[in-house]
């Protein structure tokens, strides 16, 4: 044992072969739908074609020997899926609300035969009106409001007064494995659901209050998961209940629900679109004040979205000193499909905002945007937006400067400024220059990502328990509830056991997360599993192997606590310690614009992020890399929108494009590390951090290459870029 | 109406019996329990089910069951044992390349796929060969740095002598590949590898004209080339009620290339890959094939399928508008030459006959040979993209149209010239139909140089009011709007 001392934070970073590297690599590993068919019972939904309509009567088609229906008449718990709170349903109840909303479930042991079932059961509707878009909502889950200082006096005194409205759209996950469940029900009275997902007590949760089975009678496992993004946090309640009140029905037959891509795409949860308005009070070349007004589009249900909207009207202000703030934050009630978690979690909505604002005020006062920003960003000990601290060093000039040199960001952005000019003075001679078919530009953007749950959740809600189990024979196994998707926490939480342990990683085991074997370490979520439950699982070593007895059978488990530098957060005024920590992010991004056809082509991404220690290099890389290219997606060809009957078309891979390997060659990371020192050999949160900036990065190198137009949102468009260029 | 399919699965005789017009990715997941084949989409577009197909990479969701009668299919199990796989799976872990893992399997066949034809490849050429699997959380690089790891590993093993155990290693795949005869190396030469069971029980798979022509005549039958297009359509079978697949790859006469004067004629069964490895087709046409989809959709997709199921979105298709191709059909009653433009009546509609066959595509290439050229595709990335719009022109001069020319003259005279000979543009993705407008590019014909530039402005008015785009994924205006910049560009380029 007497080596794990000397391991270092350097030596951690060394890449291994990843726990799951094998079974994945050479395709053994099973997902949801791989699983044998034998007995098996399939289940196709019966959905709302309507936004909006009260059911007057469901007539089932005559269904053959071995199919039965599901809805909520056989709901033996409460007909409730619960997320945060209670307002989503597992059937439909009289009334629908959005296209999709799950009104039944017809099951049988043929697929084809089961879907066409379901799409011959005759609903009667009565359609009723229907709200469509933010800007028509009537009614607001939620209104969140903080503030600092005084917004009237600065806005008095200031020298310029700036407002600006932005918008982001819908994302998709587009995790390549879309969602499933098998659920089967046992003569012992057992009900066993395996799917993908990301939370399994979030599963177990709704499960059992919908079912009315107690804790024991309930178990969830995750199976291999083909990514998640946030999209398998949520959702997976749902669903789970659907399919586990099927298995109920079903004699003990397994029940499984896997998706295709079409009603995955068109029906599961997605990055809220957003509507904001800025306004910024400048004095002296400095934002004194910044009034910001958010708007996200919640559809029919909350789900997730008070936790996403706290997280976004935080962020709201990004990374600089403003003295006097005036935050608002609602969450918009439409009839459209509930809107959910994706990396980011609110804050890639707003970080479009506020980096975009500073950017234009930064023009119109005739600065340079990178000098303008950098005169303004917060440092340590500063105050948070919600006056909680930076109690860390703020990275960012460092990330800055490297990301700098990298791209070689200053003399490209002169001379595309420099090509620019000639244009517009090229553009009355009508000469050659000006009318080049490919304009250039580039662009940066600064943010952070605060690492772990909003506010006290770790310590009030989840109450994270992480347990390492050792046998006599010394074989040491760690029990913890978190999911892979792809992120590698497998792998990274063995690493920190086996170092502290001084024991081959190779010899750790952990396996996909299983109810009845594991803690409630809580959801693999928000950033927040190497730095909470790695740090858990830290110091469960240490005294393993501090209390280490040969030949013995031994447990330990450690339970949360909250770091004691913390500002207590508190909910109801928006004040303290949103956050211990933050990953930190800066990117350049270069594009090229043709003029013909207004289509881009990112010719460069450079990003410099700090995350801590990575615990893995490899896999912390893999992490940046693929985050920053959705970010990339997410302002450009990811484009998603509901029709006028709140019908989202953009339901396949063929309507809804994420980048291909040939879209961005050129994407460089580079890794900055400021260690936390209560994160695991100093790990902060990862995973969600790397696709934030991307968004208005990408867009101030359009603005750049389109003459200094102001954009205001995402994605752009080729379409939308031609008429920039045409007027 | 089943039919009975025999195949060589990684090596091993299988034989299944069932409806021809299933997906492969069906049968080889539901049917025969391989679930190492990953279903992402159904439509051929994000390469999760890719498999080898005789030795190339294909989506298995675009893929017809019957169609792999006496083909030998490879899933990622039947890669383990071989060296490359090897190779790729020491880099795949050192990079840390996979993540959730769905995509893996195919993009592992991807990467075997490039690996066999190109050992040493550049990091451009290892985009474009995955350029059809998606990934969602690598981001790529890791995949890209892999493959080339793995690629200079096995290129150093072999170099160093130690090129024994690799070739031991493949002895596995060998096994398929001596079944289907040189298929790994040459696409070209794929030979069928076991006969087909019981007569009449097997799917319809004709290997010479006739008997294709006399089946057609026949029976009602729906030609399934490449399958690309007909298996794309997750909710609507095949072929329609009441008929059946007729599969074509394997008639002879389809595949052929070859010239006759200045005329390419062009089989209509060749798949767009193997009509890449060509070097005898007119750059217009290979610029126009490589903008299509990902190669895995181009080493199923064939020229003849694409031209006729009539879409007006075919790249291809813009390459043969504008080199006046003229397609030949085929039937027991004889032959027709159809003029490429008298093709097509609207979207999804040709002149063709149930039971004609388009056999070849006749492309003129003396514009292309000399002549200035450009083909655009406005997509939504660079890979896998549907076009919105959609543009081909093609011009060429005759510079001996003055009898007092010499090349004793470097600087142009009114005499010396050139006069435009041919004019003609396309656009795709506009309307029901590829849009080409000989009677407005005449315009411009026989026109020399000089008088043709003032006649520029006429020739684009002329386009703008002729132009009605319809909306799509994008408006009609700005496909109006790009179909004229991308018009103006080429005219004014080609002229200047």
């Amino acid at each position: 044992m007497g080596q794990a001392a000397s391991r270092t934070a350097s030596h951690i970073s060394q890449s291994v072969v990843k726990k799951d590297h094998a079974e994945k690599m050479g395709g053994t590993a099973l997902y949801v739908g791989d699983y044998p068919q034998q007995d098996m019972l399939h289940g196709a939904l019966v959905r709302s074609p309507h936004p909006h309509a009260r059911i007057q009567d469901i007539r089932y088609p005559e269904l053959p020997a071995g199919y039965f229906t599901v809805d909520a008449s056989d709901v033996p718990g409460e007909n409730i899926a619960h997320v945060v709170l209670d307002d989503s349903l597992v059937f439909a109840d009289g009334e629908v609300f959005f296209v999709g909303d799950v009104i039944a479930m017809i099951v049988g042991p043929d697929r084809r035969e089961a879907y066409r079932l379901a799409r011959a059961t005759d609903v009667v509707y009565e359609l009723l009106p229907a709200v469509l878009t933010v800007a028509d909502a009537q009614e607001f889950f939620f209104d969140y409001r903080y503030g600092s200082g005084d917004v009237q006096a600065a806005f008095a005194e200031a020298d310029h007064v700036y407002e600006e409205e932005f918008e982001t759209g819908y994302q998709e996950q587009a995790y390549l494995e879309p969602q499933g469940f098998i659920a089967c029900f046992a003569q012992d009275g057992v009900l066993t659901l395996h799917g993908s997902l990301q939370c399994p007590y979030y599963v177990k949760a709704a499960v059992m209050k919908a079912t009315g089975l107690g804790s024991k009678a309930v178990r969830i496992q995750q199976d291999h998961t083909g990514g998640g993004f946030g999209g398998k946090e949520a959702f997976p309640s749902i669903l789970g209940c659907q399919v586990a009140i099927a298995a109920m029905k079903a004699a003990g037959r397994p029940v499984r629900v896997v998706f295709d891509r079409r009603e995955d795409m068109e029906f599961t949860s997605k990055r809220h679109p957003s509507k904001s308005r800025y306004r910024a009070a400048v004095r002296d070349g400095r934002v004194t004040a910044l009034d910001i007004d958010v708007q996200f589009d919640s559809g029919a249900f909350t789900t997730l979205s008070p936790v996403v909207l706290q997280r976004g009207i935080i962020a709201a202000p990004g990374v600089y000193r403003v003295p006097n703030l005036a935050v608002r934050g609602r969450g918009a009630r439409t009839n459209k499909v509930p809107t959910g978690a994706f990396r980011g979690f609110g804050a890639p909505q707003t970080f479009f905002a506020i980096e975009l604002m500073m950017e234009h005020i930064a023009r119109d006062l005739g600065l340079e945007p990178l000098d303008f920003k950098r005169a303004q960003l917060v440092e340590r000990g500063d105050a948070t937006t919600t006056g909680g601290r930076y109690h860390f060093d703020v990275p960012l000039p460092q990330m800055l400067a490297d990301v700098l040199v990298a791209s070689d960001y200053e003399r490209k952005r002169a001379r595309y400024a420099e090509e620019a000019r000639v244009r517009a003075k090229g553009a009355c001679e009508r000469s050659e220059e000006a009318r080049a078919r490919f304009r250039r530009g580039i662009g940066l953007a600064l943010w952070f990502h605060g690492a772990g749950f909003t506010g006290s959740g770790e310590r009030d809600i989840i109450k994270g328990r992480a347990r390492i189990h050792k046998s006599a024979a010394g074989q040491v196994e760690v029990l913890v509830s978190q999911s892979d998707i792809g992120q590698g926490i497998k792998t990274t939480l063995a690493k920190i056991v086996a170092c502290e342990l001084g024991l081959p990683y190779e010899e750790i085991i952990i396996s996909n997360p299983d109810t009845a074997r594991v803690p409630d370490s809580g959801p693999t979520v928000a950033s927040r599993s190497l730095m909470i439950v790695g740090e858990l699982l830290r110091r469960a070593a240490v005294r393993l192997r501090e209390e280490w007895r040969e030949g013995q059978e031994q447990d330990v488990e450690e339970h949360f606590v909250e770091p004691d530098f913390l500002v207590p957060f508190d909910l109801e005024t928006f004040s303290g310690d949103a956050y211990p920590t933050y990953a930190w992010g800066a990117a350049v991004v270069e594009l090229q614009i043709d003029s013909l056809t207004g289509t881009n082509e990112v010719l460069g991404c450079w990003a410099s992020l700090d995350v801590g220690t990575p615990i893995d290099q490899a896999i912390v890389l893999g992490q940046m890399e693929g985050g920053v290219l959705q970010g990339l997606g997410y302002a450009s060809m990811e484009q998603m929108a509901a029709d006028a009957s709140g019908r989202i078309r953009n339901n396949s891979y063929s309507d809804y494009l994420i980048p291909s390997a040939v879209d961005v060659p050129e994407l460089k990371v580079q890794m900055h590390v400021t260690k936390y020192p209560n994160g695991p050999y100093g790990a902060a949160g990862a995973g969600e951090v790397p696709l934030v900036g991307l968004p208005p990065a990408y867009l101030a190198a359009a603005e750049q290459a389109l003459d200094g137009v102001r954009l205001s949102h995402i994605p752009l468009t080729a379409e939308e870029t031609l008429k920039v260029i045409v007027r | 109406m089943k039919t009975t399919v025999t195949f060589l699965l990684n090596g091993e005789t299988v034989t299944w019996r069932g409806d021809p017009g299933m997906k492969l990715l069906d049968l080889l997941r539901d049917e025969l329990g391989m679930t190492e084949v990953k279903c992402g989409c159904r439509e051929g577009e994000c390469g999760a089910c890719s498999v080898l197909l005789d030795g190339v990479l294909v989506n298995s969701c675009l893929v017809a069951a019957g169609r792999v009668d006496a083909c030998a299919v490879t899933t990622l199990a039947g890669l383990r044992t071989t060296a490359r796989f090897a190779a790729l799976d020491k880099a795949f872990a050192r990079h840390s390349a996979v993540q959730c893992g769905y995509c893996i399997p195919g993009m592992i066949l991807a990467a075997e796929a490039l690996l066999v034809r190109t050992p040493q490849p550049s990091e451009a050429e290892i985009r474009v060969a995955i350029s059809g699997n998606l990934c969602r959380c690598t981001g790529y690089n890791a995949i890209v740095a892999a493959i080339r790891e793995a690629a200079e590993e096995l290129a150093g093993a072999a170099a160093a002598g130690a090129g024994a155990d690799a070739v031991a290693g493949d002895a596995a795949r060998d096994v398929v590949g001596a079944a289907v005869g040189a298929a790994v190396g040459d696409v070209a030469s794929v030979a069928p590898v076991a006969p087909a069971a019981a007569p009449g029980a097997a799917a319809l798979c004709p290997t010479a004209l006739p008997e294709a022509l006399e089946l057609l005549a026949a029976k009602n039958l729906v030609p399934c080339a490449g399958g690309t297009d007909l298996l794309a359509h997750e909710y609507a079978p095949p072929a329609p009620e009441g008929s059946e697949l007729l599969f074509v790859h394997r008639i002879g006469e389809l595949k052929a290339l070859r010239w006759e004067g200045d005329v390419l004629r062009i089989g209509a069964g060749l798949t767009y890959g193997e009509l890449l490895d060509r070097s005898q087709i007119p750059e217009i046409l290979r610029t126009a094939i490589a903008s299509i989809a990902a190669p895995a959709v181009r080493n199923a997709g064939t020229i003849g399928g694409n031209l006729a199921n009539a879409s007006p979105k075919g790249d291809a298709a813009l390459a043969c508008f504008v080199t006046d191709c003229t397609l030949r059909l085929v039937s027991v009653h004889g032959e027709r030459l159809v003029p490429i433009g008298a093709f097509y009546q609207g979207r999804g509609r040709t002149v063709r006959r149930p039971d004609e066959l388009l056999v070849e595509i006749l492309m003129p290439t003396r514009w292309t040979q000399e002549g200035r050229w450009t083909f655009e595709k406005v997509g939504g990335r660079k890979a896998l993209a549907i076009s919105r719009v959609s543009f081909a022109g093609l011009v060429a001069f005759d510079i001996d149209a003055s009898p007092h020319d010499t090349d004793a003259s470097p600087h142009g005279t009114a005499n010396t010239e050139p006069t435009i000979t041919h004019l003609a543009t396309a656009f795709g993705a506009v309307a029901d139909v590829v849009v080409r407008r000989p009677e407005i590019d005449a315009m411009l014909i026989g026109c020399a140089l000089t008088e043709a530039q003032t006649r520029i402005p006429e020739w684009l008015a002329t386009w703008e009011a002729a132009l009605q785009p319809v909306r799509g994924r994008v408006s009609a205006e700005y496909r109006k709007q790009v179909c004229l910049n991308l018009a103006r560009a080429f005219i004014e380029r080609s002229l200047s």
